[in-house]
């Protein structure tokens, strides 16, 4: 038996079968945690977002409509509950954390700790982009998107998404080699 | 290919879909050109920024946020030409039987409610058995612990709950499915289970649990199956005097 696809169980939902929310949030809810993560660079404050997004996922699922897919409504509703959201106090980053016990490495591993930096600084560089172009990278990077379902999310042409995308790769590239020479902003 | 003409097709060169000309010129220009190169090597390199994984504490609290929410929430209206409509003729209907509708109204609440909680035990349920499935023995508690709001005394979560008692290989999750099954111990099928899973235990503290819990019944079985368990030379010695115990105590 085929398991029912996300806009079946989300057209229950929306039809009084509220249990059906388990399932959707058994699939969604690492990548959405990951997406909020990597905007946040919180744990606390990335878990409370992804919570409150199933919370809007049922206050209003009479908004769902038939055929639209859900992984871009869900989108749609995260990126809204991240622009409501009141920023809280910084945490201690968990991959700064790792970025930090790496540096306790034996010499031996040189080669690492060098990966281990630059994959900092592109961290910092990510995060010093607009929150705009961040999110188009991060939906097209990391959350196995559709171009299409990005272009649904952010409600505007697919080719309008991939040129977000060359514009957001192309400061990120300028904004990481600042940061890899050691120049001020 | 020039760095405008990529700047149209860099996405999708990154996503692998340009058909194969594109392709070929896109790579082209990319050996030709540092910068447009350094893009797709800054693209690349993304990959290799870690996320965590969420923690243990999100699952529970997304349950609790359900219960909450399905306490809360009552039958909400959403405004429609349709029910603009509706509400015209309700209107006309409560100037009519005022009386047999308010009736009505309260009944159809009484309904809502009983469909909200029939759902919430779906989910407790799908949540139970999805849970008990895992592979760290944290999430097996959890689900254990959502099974003690499980009403059903007979179904998949008693079925569950007694495969974890019998095949669990973690003691704790073994010791909270005794308590989680005991909570059916009005149920013949739930007894006999834990009575015959007393000899597949390999650990004193888990039969020693479910011993305790056997002598809360007064099912008559259970005074034989503690005599065995006493006069059993191989019986280990703790559970013997335990036995031992309580037939004394229950003066079968």
């Amino acid at each position: 038996m085929n398991a029912p696809s996300n806009e079946d169980l989300m057209l229950a939902v929306r039809d009084g079968n509220l249990s059906r929310l388990a399932l959707l949030f058994e699939r969604h809810h690492r990548a959405l945690f990951r997406f909020f993560y990597r905007l946040t660079q919180q744990q606390g404050r990335s878990e409370d977002l992804v919570q409150e997004v199933f919370l809007r996922i049922l206050k209003y699922r009479h908004t769902y409509r038939e055929a639209f897919p859900f992984t871009a409504w869900m989108y749609q509703i995260a990126r809204n509950a991240f622009r409501d959201a009141a920023p809280k106090a910084p945490e201690e980053p968990l991959d700064r954390a790792a970025f930090h016990s790496a540096s306790r490495i034996p010499a031996a591993v040189e080669d690492q700790i060098h990966e281990s930096q630059q994959t900092e600084l592109l961290r910092r560089a990510l995060a010093e982009l607009p929150e705009e172009k961040r999110q188009v990278l991060i939906l097209s990077r990391y959350q196995g998107l559709s171009y299409e379902e990005i272009s649904l999310i952010l409600d505007c042409e697919v080719n309008t998404v991939k040129t977000r995308v060359f514009r957001s790769v192309k400061l990120l590239a300028q904004v990481y080699q600042r940061l890899l020479e050691g120049r001020p902003a | 290919m020039n760095c405008q003409e990529l700047e149209t097709r860099f996405a999708d060169y990154c996503a692998g879909s340009l058909n194969a000309a594109d392709e070929t010129a896109a790579e082209l220009h990319l050996m030709s050109c540092p910068n447009c190169r350094s893009l797709l090597e800054t693209w690349r390199l993304l990959e290799s920024i870690p996320a965590p994984e969420p923690g243990p504490s999100l699952r529970a609290n997304f349950r609790k946020s359900m219960d909450q929410f399905s306490k809360s929430s009552r039958p909400v209206w959403h405004w429609t030409p349709a029910w603009g409509l509706a509400f015209i003729a309700a209107a006309l209907l409560i100037g009519i039987a005022g009386y047999w509708l308010g009736a009505q109204s309260r009944s159809q609440g009484q309904h809502e409610m009983a469909a909200l909680r029939t759902e919430l035990a779906d989910m407790r349920q799908m949540m139970t058995l999805s849970l008990l499935t895992r592979q760290s023995p944290a999430d097996r508690l959890h689900g254990i612990d959502v099974s003690m709001q499980v009403v059903e005394s007979d179904g998949p979560v008693l079925d569950a709950l007694l495969q974890a008692l019998d095949q669990d290989p973690n003691v704790n999750v073994r010791l909270a499915a005794v308590d989680a099954v005991a909570r059916f111990s009005a149920n013949a099928k739930a007894r006999r289970a834990l009575m015959n899973s007393l000899q597949k235990q390999s650990s004193p503290l888990v039969q020693v649990a479910i011993m305790d819990q056997m002598g809360q019944w007064t099912d008559p079985e259970v005074a034989s199956r503690l005599k065995n368990l006493a006069d059993d030379s191989s019986t280990d010695e703790i559970i013997r005097r335990h036995a031992e115990t309580l037939l004394r105590k229950a003066r079968y």
